[in-house]
């Protein structure tokens, strides 16, 4: 699966994230003051002003702090009533209807079914669920007030931040329903639509190697099995009876034979493998060139998308992936590998063979390194190795780390040395994988190509080691809830904005909220002058990079010192601040869903279901705050 | 502020703004008034003369230009007064999907009431309103009248205090507006302080102690309404089973004193009497009712 | 007032509305299909018009309720959707996410099912681009299968469009096979039951079968030969199916198909491509020519030129006299020596004359007189656009090798043909089975047939892929030889064709030319510069035995002795020089193994051995009679091959003999004779 923005740990995100949101939220409460009080200033005086802000200050914390639980209970209740009647069962109709004739557009034959059912449920509930909330949450508001039902609310002991948390709740709790309701719809649907079964015929298979059945038991057969969905299987069965389909659209199915007379039946079970949510262990991947130096990235074969990149094959050049803190007990046995590689030929080679590789496990600390596997690679398709835990090499030998000055200028780089092995370690039979090769639970894996002028091509997500599987039913609710939050968000901001603007325009400015997060990157780029790879933005903020079209400067050479640049760089750098608080107050949205993760059947992890979640909450308690501030200063019987 | 004054205002103005803090209109000028508990106290003027703007900030729904508004001695929009305060608008502005038993339900949550209380409440107000028969229906369905009803209602759900009632008696049959009027003076009676504002002169007359008359945003006339209506030179007497006689003698004695008798001869009574003694009765005895005159 | 004024538009209305129904009717009202052949309403004028022109959308294709759905669903957007799913269908590309690709082009052909672009350019994307991304070749060949099945979902919805018919039959024949795992990509196209379910085994020849989707192409523009076109002109188009069928003949041979069903598919691919000859083919110049007809226009082109002769009797020789006087002596002698003697100057001399000589109907006409003028005139129109018709039909002929098909058809219908194929054929096999006196046999008599074949048609002797078959036949022979050690047998069948490449070879021209300016110099005893360009000429011999590695083991025996004989006059050169012949001589290798096959040497070696033999059983007498016999023998082989007396390795062997020789004469005390046969050998290598 490809993963192109890099997963941090919980609590290391626990520093960056909340610290961010605070200075955000910071900021703004500070602007939002210094504006109230220039406009109360404007409206009566700046003396009164004082007066006036410190008042709303005041009243404003009690009214947050002093919300009543029944009060917003009921407005909830009303909010709910409200949303139900509005037909919102029309959504979950329609939903049915696009199910129902979904099977025109999901084309059987396709080679990894899982990830075309989820994907299509997944966004095709999303797309309802976010534009029914999206009509919900930002004309509720605008239409209370037209129709003056908000004078009777306000005439109540009501406050407004019970007001706006209420309708906040109300149409958060009818999302939560009809995408509970949906998602159970999609998970049948999802298994229905991959619910298959083959038939296997005593004609279509062939016994293997003797023809006749050695002692009265069962001849191994080899053949293939019926087709359905669009695929057929190879079945092997063995001599005791035992059989399985092998792998086709990423599913294997069992198969059992039953022996009544001469006559021998093949019941062939459901699918497996298809419905799976891996927890994959990561690594950290850097790469070695031709004379084992290390760097940070490999060859670029020329690809388009530089997010595999290269290493050449028949020569010392690898790629290096380092696990940390990996625990005996999650593989007692065996380390499942599992990797898609990429292979670039420069020479058609020998066509009917996979290119050779092959795996090194290196202990960082001693050095020890062993030739654990010899492989042929497989492309575009999940290849699974084994590697014993306790590993016979074929080759064994130290690479020792050693520092080399860089080339003129360039800092001293690394490279590895290969010293041959003594002879008590040489002729050490086994070698136990975390006794032996790893320095408590930390070790490399090295993946070299045996075959000269021939390329693999890896990115850091492509290679993993596979512990025990998480649910997959756990894995679908993730995904959803990766659309809640989404949904929040849109509630949130929808209601925000219905607060002082009105239904349709509050509709249009959520869209724009929503889908300014996908140019975040753009705009810290600005903000910061370097994109997040690294690559510097040359001309200086906004103001000087006009200074510089005016005069028709290029780009790098330094504007010469003087008034003039000096106040453009100050007024940018309050600009680029400006635009940072802007980046970070629009949501990412597109990072919220998940959908990708159970497409593909990998476990979302804790950590990201926890990232996510607190900066959805802290985006909700943002926008709540501002939603109620708004419809405080508003006069409601205007 | 003594403790039984409910309302007070100083020298309140509100001027209403455009978008671009131009003065457009202003509704209120320097309003000062005192309303003390357990009276029925009623603003009068014509249309756009500010009684409504005045009744919208005492509820806080709109924020004074200057000056002050207390309510409970607290400042008009601080929301913890409207715990004890009931409204009703002219117009009533409902949710049309909740019927009537879940409209007071709702509002009812809204109060630091308990549920039992809130229940009891309900049916009491329902009842007394007199929508039982229609209490299940949603409030799309209600006539103007049974809007009317259940506004009031909503109003009176948490017993307030004081009660602000905007154009009451408007759009009301003589029926309905009788039983606002007795609705109304049955609270004074209970200690409630009302305050109503409306443009129905008789029925200010008949229900308010004092009133305010307001004219384009100016308090003009302040005062108890038996003391502003009396006409002071003239004395009016009615008496029943005066013969001719009597009469002549009554009008010997008021020229001997000086005095001039302006007129005497059998009062009228108003259209409004004739037609609710009329429903009054035929609601006692249903059936062919005698027609002709009548006796006091 | 107002309120009647109001009424009366409502009326107003009305009566348009009612007034264009009808009108609306008779235009837009719907074709109905009839109910089991009997025919429906035609429908309104609309409708007619739709199905006049075939744009109904039940004539083009099968009607597919989903991308009616989408149609409607983007409710007008089609357009825009089909973009967006374009840019997306190449991001997933670029990202090489396969799945998301082929999901992405259903939906583009969901909603625009009839541009028939998009499904020409996504099955070529499939088929060639995506396929090629994939390591193992199965992979490749599932991802040719999907854009071919691609292209036939594109055919259900355009069943009258030949330019999807006319992909899949060139998908199914080049990419099967001629891509460069061709061999994999049929053998999985023939086990392939899901794609040729309604195929029988035998006949699933991915030639075959792209013939018959080429056949049904044709048929297709053929009924509606008005408004469809193939995009291609008809030249090439109508060449498709013949061609198929040749390569169907060919590929069946390469499988080891031979005798009679080779030939009936050799005789029906000669048959099409005459077939193909007498179709008329649109020219760019807007005449329409038959490429089978060139023999038939040359000859009227003869009779034209007579008649024109008719008229002016005699002019045409006295041109060409006149034109022959001005000629220059060498031109003159360069078209008299055979073509095969002609020096390069000597070609290029006869080329110019041959210009010169040319005489054009126009001159003959202009002799013309009086009323013969006109008609002279008038007959040099009709020898003029014959000429352009015959030019015409040359160039088209040269653009499809039509010629070379048809003899290519004829010639391996013959037996002669068929028989060397399969010998070859067989040879080969057994040569990989390792049974090599059956190769061996075979090899030879399958030389024998296609030299029978050459001397029938000796056109292809030139011919690019009769060179390559022979090439691989001559290579695989040689190492079948090399195996036993053997030379080529001295009566080698292709002899002639293996001299015929050497003679065909530019260097020989080099060696010509160095052999003149060697007899100049040894004439004029110059020896120094003769040994200068004996050496070229041995040098371009080596050059020309790279090329031709078959020479070195004697496949033409007239070549080899020529080099022979010009190391003999080399060494003869040195002799005169004085000079020992050098170490590194370009020609060793060839020479050493032409010493290796010499019975001679066969015989020293044997007698060498069974003097040392003798020797160890102390026969000394027999022993030494042996060696010299040996010697002797020796010494007949150094002076048939002068050079071998400077190749290091039998020089080593021969003076090893030597010395065993001289223990052996120690032993009886005696010592080398003075003059000994091999002395110049001796001085050479103990020098060192």
């Amino acid at each position: 699966m490809i993963v192109e923005t890099q997963q941090l740990p919980f609590l290391e995100w626990l520093q960056s994230g909340p610290l961010i949101w605070l200075k955000v939220v910071g900021t703004l409460a500070l602007a939002g003051l210094v504006l109230g009080y220039l406009v109360a200033a404007l409206r009566n005086g700046p003396v009164a002003a004082l007066g006036i802000t410190r008042r709303v200050l005041f009243s404003g914390v009690a009214d947050l702090v002093l919300i009543s639980p029944r009060r917003v209970w009921a407005l909830t209740r009303l909010a709910i009533q409200d949303s139900l009647r509005r037909r919102v069962v029309i959504v979950f109709v329609v939903f049915i209807v696009v199910l129902s004739f979904a099977a025109w557009f999901l084309d059987p034959g396709s080679e990894h079914p899982l990830r075309l059912y989820i994907s299509f449920v997944l966004t095709s509930t999303s797309y309802l669920v976010l534009l029914l909330v999206l009509f919900l949450s930002a004309l509720s508001l605008p239409n209370d007030l037209k129709a003056k039902t908000l004078h009777t609310i306000v005439t109540k002991p009501v406050r407004p931040s019970e007001i706006v948390l209420g309708r906040m709740l109300g149409f958060t709790v009818v999302g939560t329903l009809l995408l509970v309701v949906m998602g159970l719809v999609s998970y049948l649907f999802v298994n229905r639509g991959l619910a298959h079964t083959h038939e296997v015929v005593q004609a279509d298979l062939t016994p293997v190697g003797q023809a006749q059945a050695p002692s009265g038991g069962l001849v191994p057969m080899k053949g293939f099995s019926s087709k359905s969905h669009g695929h057929r299987h190879d079945v092997l069965v063995d001599a005791q009876g035992r059989g399985r389909l092998e792998m086709a659209q990423d599913h294997t199915h069992a198969l059992v034979c039953t022996t009544s007379g001469d006559e021998v039946a093949y019941e062939v079970g459901p699918p497996e493998g298809l419905l799976i949510a891996r927890v994959p262990v990561y690594g950290k991947l850097r790469f070695v060139d031709r004379e084992r130096v290390e760097k940070e990235k490999g060859i670029n074969v020329g690809d388009e998308w530089a997010y595999r990149s290269y290493i050449e094959g028949g020569s010392l050049a690898a790629a290096i992936w380092t696990f940390d803190d990996v625990r005996p007990e999650d593989f007692p046995e065996r380390l499942q590998i599992e990797m898609t590689l990429g292979v670039f030929r420069t020479t058609m080679g020998n066509i009917v063979e996979g290119l050779p590789g092959s795996f090194l496990i290196r202990n960082p600390k001693t050095g020890l390194t062993v030739e654990a596997r010899i492989f042929k690679a497989k492309e575009f398709t999940t290849d699974v190795q084994y590697v014993p835990r306790e590993i016979a090499p074929t080759n064994v030998y130290y690479l020792r780390r050693e520092t080399i000055a860089g080339k003129e200028g360039e800092e001293p780089q690394v490279k590895y040395v290969r010293e041959d092995a003594d002879a008590a370690t040489a002729d050490k039979a086994q070698f136990d994988l975390f006794e032996d090769l790893s320095d408590n639970g930390r070790f490399e894996v090295w993946l070299q190509c045996l075959a000269p002028m021939q390329y693999f091509g890896a990115a850091q997500a492509d290679l993993y080691l596979r512990a025990s599987d998480a649910s997959f039913a756990l894995n679908f609710v993730k995904g959803y809830f990766g659309i809640w939050m989404q949904m929040v968000l849109v509630i949130a901001f929808g209601v925000m904005f219905s607060t002082f603007l009105s239904g349709p325009v509050a509709m249009i400015a959520t869209v724009g909220a929503l889908l300014g997060g996908l140019f975040r990157p753009f705009m810290i780029a600005l903000a910061t002058g370097q994109t997040a790879e690294g690559k510097v933005f040359y001309g200086g903020g906004p103001v000087e990079s006009l200074i510089r079209i005016l005069t028709q400067q290029n780009v790098v050479t330094e504007m010469e010192a003087g008034l003039r640049t000096t106040v453009a760089q100050t007024v940018d750098g309050v600009l680029q601040f400006l635009i940072w608080v802007m980046a970070q107050v629009l949501p990412e949205f597109g990072q919220f869903g998940s959908a990708d993760y159970v497409a593909y059947g990998f476990n979302i992890s804790g950590a990201w279901v926890a990232e996510h979640g607190l900066s959805t909450l802290g985006f909700f308690v943002a926008l709540f705050v501002v939603g109620y501030f708004f419809l405080k200063t508003r006069e409601v019987a205007r | 502020m003594p403790n039984d004054v409910v309302i007070e205002t100083r020298n309140l103005t509100k001027v209403y703004r455009d978008f671009w803090g131009r003065q457009k209109v202003r509704a209120l000028k320097a309003l000062d008034l005192e309303i003390r508990r357990g009276e029925i106290f009623g603003l009068l003027g014509p249309n756009g003369s500010g009684k409504t703007t005045t009744i919208k900030l005492l509820l806080g729904l709109l924020f004074p230009t200057s000056g002050r508004a207390l309510v409970f001695g607290r400042d008009a929009t601080d929301v913890t007064k409207n715990e004890r305060i009931g409204y009703l608008p002219e117009e009533s502005y409902l949710y049309k999907f909740l019927s009537a038993e879940e409209t007071l339900d709702f509002y009812g949550r809204l109060f630091k009431m308990s549920r039992r209380l809130r229940r009891q409440r309900t049916a009491e107000l329902i009842e007394q309103v007199g929508l039982v028969r229609a209490k299940r229906r949603q409030l799309r369905e209600y006539s103007k009248g049974m809007t009317r009803r259940i506004g009031l209602a909503q109003a009176l759900i948490n017993d307030p205090e004081l009660i602000l009632l905007d154009e009451p008696t408007t759009g009301l049959d003589p029926l309905g507006t009788r039983d606002m009027k007795q609705m109304i003076l049955d609270l004074r009676d209970r200690g409630k302080t009302i305050v109503m504002c409306s443009h129905q002169l008789d029925d200010v007359q008949d229900v308010c102690d004092r009133i305010a008359i307001l004219y384009e945003g100016e308090l003009k006339e302040l005062g108890r309404v038996d003391s502003l209506l009396k006409v002071h030179d003239v004395t009016e007497i009615h008496a029943k089973k005066v013969s001719d006689e009597t009469q002549r003698q009554i009008k010997q004695l008021i020229e001997r004193d000086g005095g001039e008798l302006v007129s005497m001869g059998n009062p009228t009574i108003t259209l409004e009497r004739l037609f609710l003694d009329i429903i009054e009765e035929s609601e006692a005895h249903p059936g062919r009712r005698v027609r002709g005159g009548r006796e006091a | 007032m107002s309120e009647h004024r109001s009424f009366i538009r409502k009326i107003a209305y009305l009566a348009a509305i009612a007034c264009l129904l009808p009108v609306l009717f008779w235009l837009g009202q719907p074709s109905t299909g009839g109910a089991e052949g009997e025919p429906g309403l035609p429908g309104g004028r609309l409708a007619q018009l739709r199905t006049a022109e075939d744009l109904d959308q039940a004539q083009l294709g099968k009607i597919d309720p989903a991308s009616e759905t989408i149609k409607l669903a983007t409710l007008g957007l089609r357009g825009v959707a089909a973009n967006v799913l374009w840019t997306k269908a190449n991001n997933y590309k670029m990202k090489k996410d396969w799945t998301n690709l082929s999901a992405t082009l259903n939906q583009i052909t969901k909603l625009q099912p009839n541009f028939v672009g998009v499904w020409q350019f996504q099955a070529w994307n499939l088929s060639y681009n995506c396929s090629a991304e994939f390591d193992d070749y199965r992979e490749r060949y599932h991802w040719v299968i999907k854009g071919i099945d691609f292209l036939k979902e594109g055919i259900s919805y355009n069943e009258f469009e030949p330019k999807l018919v006319r992909d899949v039959g060139k998908f199914i024949s080049q990419k099967i096979g001629r891509a460069d795992e061709h061999e994999q990509f049929r053998r999985l196209f023939r086990e392939d039951d899901d794609f040729n379910a309604s195929i029988p085994k035998d006949n699933r020849d991915n030639w075959y079968v792209g013939k018959q989707w080429y056949l049904k192409a044709e048929k297709l523009v053929d009924t509606h030969d008005d408004i469809l076109s193939v995009g291609t002109s008809p030249l090439l188009f109508r060449s498709e199916a013949p061609m198929c069928q040749m390569n169907y003949a060919d590929a069946l041979e390469k499988d080891g198909v031979f005798g009679e069903k080779a030939k009936t598919q050799w005789k029906r691919a000669g048959k099409e491509w005459e077939d193909y000859g007498k179709l008329d083919i649109p020219t760019s110049e807007g005449r329409a020519i038959r490429l089978g007809e060139l023999k038939r226009l040359d000859d009227q082109l003869k009779g034209l030129n007579g008649q024109l002769d008719k008229f002016v009797p005699g002019a045409r020789e006295k041109l060409l006299n006149t034109k022959a006087a001005m000629l220059t002596d060498p031109q003159r002698e360069a078209i008299a020596t055979p073509l095969r003697a002609r020096t390069a100057e000597q070609h290029q001399l006869a080329a110019v004359a041959d210009e010169l000589t040319r005489v054009t109907p126009d001159e003959v006409a202009r002799q013309a007189t009086g009323a013969n003028r006109a008609k002279a005139n008038q007959l040099l129109e009709t020898i003029h656009d014959q000429m352009e018709t015959i030019r015409l039909t040359k160039s088209y002929q040269g653009i499809v090798n039509f010629d070379y098909w048809r003899l290519r058809a004829d010639v391996e219908q013959t037996d002669g043909m068929l028989d060397a194929r399969k010998l070859v054929f067989e040879a080969d096999k057994a040569y990989a089975e390792g049974n090599l006196p059956v190769a061996h046999d075979k090899f030879e008599r399958g030389a024998v047939a296609w030299a029978g074949v050459l001397a029938r048609f000796p056109e292809l002797m030139s011919d690019r892929s009769t060179i390559d078959d022979i090439d691989d036949l001559v290579k695989h022979f040689a190492t079948a030889l090399d195996q036993r050690d053997e030379l080529f047998p001295e009566n080698f069948a292709l002899a002639a064709f293996i001299n015929f490449q050497v003679h065909a070879n530019d260097k020989l021209y080099s060696i010509e030319r160095f052999q003149e300016k060697v007899e100049k110099a040894v004439a004029a005893g110059d020896y120094q510069t003769a040994r200068k360009h004996y050496e070229e000429t041995l040098g371009n011999w080596q050059l020309i035995i790279n090329d031709i590695p078959s020479l070195e083991q004697n496949s033409d025996p007239a070549s080899v002795r020529e080099i022979l004989a010009a190391i003999d006059r080399y060494a003869k050169v040195l002799g005169q020089l004085k000079v020992p012949f050098p170490d590194n001589f370009v020609l060793q290798q060839f020479v050493w193994t032409q010493i290796e096959h010499d019975p001679n040497t066969r015989a020293a070696r044997a007698a060498i051995v069974q003097g040392g033999l003798l020797a160890n059983q102390k026969k000394l007498d027999d022993a030494r009679a042996a060696f010299d016999q040996g010697l002797s023998l020796w010494r007949k082989v150094f002076d048939q091959y002068p050079s071998l007396i400077a190749d290091k390795n039998i020089a080593e062997e021969v003076t090893a003999a030597i010395s065993r020789y001289q223990e052996l004469l120690k032993q009886q005390d005696r010592k080398l004779p003075e003059n000994f046969i091999l002395q110049d050998v001796l001085d050479r290598n103990t020098k060192k």
